[in-house]
């Protein structure tokens, strides 16, 4: 056993593999297949030298070295057909006549032009060049140099795509190293000692090229090392066993069986039955090392987790999950379809396929149904999880189909069915195994928290706008009724006293009366009509002042005391006459009032109003204030005949009055509490029958505190 | 003429020129009006066989002319019930009292002064041909 031949029977199966993956991976390709049969070339170099290496007769030896030169021949005539098709470069002529300058070669291939005769070196027998090799050597170099130089000239163009770059830079990279290969075919002229370490570029080019593959989408596969790992791990174990079992077959059993073959058995069984354990192993160990970003999913979770709760719209919630589920695991698609409890019909919160065709009809409730009425998975195909008893039902098994999905989690919260997650197949064409269901169960039971939250959130919110827009009417009714009445009640007046005094002249009612009289009459009407047309007035006005937007942030810093002193110089003089007496009970250290001034003065000035028309005469008013806690409060007391308690709870509403026609509209406190509530601050009210009554208010304080110059 | 007519009003509103405004018109058209503008007051004046029509306000402070109705019609069922009101819901406050038996329901302001005597002219024929009629 030549040891020497180990190494490049290992490269031969790894780029076979590889080579293969990528064919596989798209037939349709014309660089996956052009690429393969790149990789194929190499393979038929590296298992004819393999065969040659451990040759013991050199003719056999000499044999394999020719029939593996017509691998070498078409090294750099692939590598150049490749790297033409990777840039898109088309020109056919180029192609046909690189291809058919290799004919002549191939002729002579077999015959001692090329390989003269064998040399005996300590790695075993290695090819001696013939006077037909240099002209190999130039094409080899002509190939392989101009297609590294597009490389480098499409690298460098200018206005190209950052992945592309870095793609075509690997794709150089690789050459490059590929190309120190041609070591091999200077280790063929007699002279030269050299260990042939070609392979060793080989393996390197390789390495870059599925490097590049996982790390910037070389050729859109994403998965080749890993399988590649996986098979040749397999492989590898495989031949181990097989070898081991014949070793020990032959020297046990060759005696009894008197049959080599037989030997084999044992190793058949032995690989049948380890073969799913070693390949979930070499899966979850490649994963962990060189896919440990991509698979890092505790940190998905927890960071999905984390978002997810997060959300209180349901759509967004949706689009939020579908999104990163077909993001991070690299889905087709993915959908959410939800069960709507009150009409029993399903329907997608959220779907994400490339073709629309999954966004059809759901199909039949029944399957549905048993689906929801259950928990956990529905998993089409026996795929490597672990078979559940009852989980593979027909009718689960067509509802994938029909659905187009892969993979069905429910969505179950405190035993409520909410609907399910519909999952299509790995863009790798992977199936699901067990550590994608350890990512997706935990996260499909956070979904169903986080959905159920948003559900409750939409009811409730659904619930407090029906509540505002309910008081939102009410508020618009009462206005509009009141205003009809506050309106229509002088019109009333207004027509019926000119209609009266129109139809009694017409009528010859007054025929009895002087002119005089009749003037007196006309105008006494006339003064009503006055008096009635400025009541109506004040209600538009009164309410055009209400509808008024607010002044906006800037906010005064209002001085209580000051503007208290202005407003009561307005009703001072009234409230002398009815023998009202006012008092300030105002702390000469109280901070600033943070409110619009001119609000604060419309403010104090009807409570005040309101206060000296409820006492009529004799009487006090009582205005006191304290600081507390960032507010200042305000009480405003008088020895009225009090609120009845019935009126009590609407003495703020519009339009609520207790006074006579003419003397009061009902806005006035209505206005006040809007604005006080505009201005942060709070209303409220205190009266006992017979005792009089209290309103409080509150403000925010503002920080400063000025108050020191009275 | 005027004597035969003779028609007996009492008119309740708390708007003291409407009311003013209602027995300067009804008066020298030979009605016997009784114009009040505080509510209790004008149901004190009440009494059954006084008066053919009664005018009403419906939002009044103290009492509500459906209440002043309501008291009014225990005591003399056949009364005609008017009332001529400024409010306004759409129709669903006219409705009601209509249903509940209220002879007619003008909105403020009058369309005109002859439409309500009409209305009121109906009302006294109304009891005239048979009070039967209104249960």
């Amino acid at each position: 056993m030549n040891y020497y031949a180990i190494p490049p029977l290992v490269t031969c199966t790894i780029i076979a593999a590889i080579g293969l993956i990528v064919y596989h991976n798209n037939k349709r390709s014309r660089v996956n297949l052009i690429f393969a049969l790149f990789c194929f070339s190499m393979v038929w170099w590296l298992a004819f030298y393999t065969l040659m290496y451990m040759s013991r007769d050199p003719f056999q030896a000499l044999t394999w070295a020719r029939i593996g030169f017509i691998g070498i021949i078409f090294i750099p005539v692939l590598a150049y057909h490749f790297i033409t098709a990777f840039l898109d470069i088309r020109n056919r002529f180029v192609t046909v006549f690189i291809y058919v300058v290799s004919i002549p070669t191939l002729i002579v291939s077999q015959s001692f032009h090329v390989y003269q005769g064998l040399k005996d070196e300590f790695w075993g027998f290695y090819p001696i060049a013939g006077n037909y090799y240099f002209v190999f050597l130039i094409a080899f170099s002509l190939f392989f140099g101009s297609g590294v130089y597009l490389l480098w000239r499409a690298m460098s163009a200018p206005g190209i795509l950052d992945i592309r770059k870095k793609q075509i830079s690997y794709v150089f990279t690789a050459f490059g190293i590929g190309a120190f290969g041609v070591v091999d075919y200077i280790g063929k002229y007699k002279s030269v000692d050299i260990y042939p370490f070609g392979y060793v570029c080989a393996l390197l080019f390789i390495a870059i090229i599925a490097y590049a593959i996982v790390r910037h989408r070389l050729m859109d596969i994403e998965l080749i090392i890993k399988k590649t790992i996986v098979f040749a791990g397999l492989f590898l174990v495989s031949f181990a066993v097989v070898a081991f079992f014949v070793f020990i077959g032959t020297a046990i059993f060759e005696d009894v069986l008197n049959n080599r073959w037989m030997s084999l058995m044992p190793s058949v069984i032995v690989i049948v039955l380890i073969f799913r354990p070693v390949e979930s192993f070499l899966r979850s160990t490649t994963d962990r090392f060189l896919f440990q970003k991509k698979y890092d999913y505790k940190d998905i979770l927890k960071t999905f987790t984390g978002e997810v709760l997060t959300v209180l719209d349901l759509d967004d919630l949706g689009k939020l999950t579908v999104m990163k589920l077909v993001n991070i695991m690299k889905l087709d698609g993915a959908s959410i379809i939800l069960h709507d409890e009150k009409s029993g019909a399903y329907k997608y919160l959220v779907s994400e396929w490339p073709e629309k065709a999954a966004m059809g009809a759901i199909p039949d409730l029944q399957p549905l149904h048993l689906l929801l009425s259950s928990s956990g998975y529905y998993l089409k195909g026996s795929g490597p999880v672990p078979e559940q008893p009852g989980k593979h039902t027909p009718a689960a098994i067509n509802m994938l189909a029909e659905l187009r999905g892969e993979l069905i989690i429910i969505l179950r919260y405190s035993g409520k069915a909410l609907g399910f997650i519909l999952l299509g197949k790995k863009k790798s064409d992977e199936e699901f195994y067990q550590d994608d269901l350890d990512i997706l169960l935990p996260l499909a039971h956070t979904l169903s928290i986080a959905i159920t939250n948003a559900m409750l959130f939409d009811k409730l919110s659904e619930t407090q706008a029906q509540a505002a827009q309910q008081e939102k009417m009410a508020v618009i009714g009462t206005l509009s009724a009141g205003i009809n009445h506050e309106i229509c009640n002088p019109l009333g007046i207004i027509r019926g006293q000119c209609e009266m005094f129109t139809l009694n002249m017409k009528d010859g009612l007054y025929k009895d009366k002087t002119p005089s009289e009749l003037v007196v009459k006309a105008l006494e009407i006339m003064n009503k009509v006055i008096k009635e047309t400025d009541r109506a007035t004040g209600i538009t006005k009164k309410l055009s002042a209400f509808a008024k937007p607010a002044k906006g942030s800037i906010e005064d810093d209002v001085e209580l005391l000051k503007e208290l002193e202005e407003v009561i110089s307005l009703i001072e003089h009234d409230c002398h006459l009815n023998d009202i007496v006012i008092v300030k009970d105002i702390p000469k250290d109280l901070p600033c009032i943070s409110a619009d001034r001119k609000q604060t003065q419309e403010i104090l000035f009807n409570i005040i109003k309101n206060a000296a028309q409820a006492v009529k005469t004799k009487g006090t008013i009582i205005i006191s204030a304290t600081h507390r806690r960032g507010r200042v409060l305000i009480d405003i007391e008088d020895t009225g005949p009090g609120i009845e308690k019935e009126y009590l709870d609407r003495i703020f509403d519009p339009f609520f009055t207790t006074k006579a026609p003419g003397e009061g509209t009902g806005l006035g406190l209505f206005i006040v509490k809007q604005i006080i509530e505009k201005n942060n601050g709070f209303i409220s009210v205190e009266s006992k029958k017979g005792k009089g009554t209290v309103f409080h208010l509150a403000f925010m304080a503002s920080d400063e505190r000025a108050h020191g110059g009275g | 003429l005027r004597e035969e007519r003779g028609i007996r009003i009492l008119a309740i509103d708390d708007e003291i020129n409407f009311v003013d405004m209602l027995r300067q018109y009804f008066e020298p058209r030979g009605y016997l009006i009784d114009v009040e503008s505080d509510a209790e007051k004008g149901l004190s004046r009440f009494s059954p066989g006084r008066y053919d029509v009664i005018l009403l306000d419906l939002k009044m402070t103290g009492m509500s002319g459906e209440n002043i109705m309501d008291r009014i019609r225990i005591q003399s069922p056949d009364i005609r019930v008017i009332f001529i009101t400024a409010f306004s819901d759409f129709g669903k406050t006219k409705e009601n009292l209509l249903k509940k038996g209220a002879f007619g329901y003008l909105e403020k302001p009058l369309s005109g002064l002859k439409e309500l005597e009409g209305l009121i002219q109906r009302a006294a024929d109304n009891i005239k041909k048979g009070s039967g009629s209104l249960k």
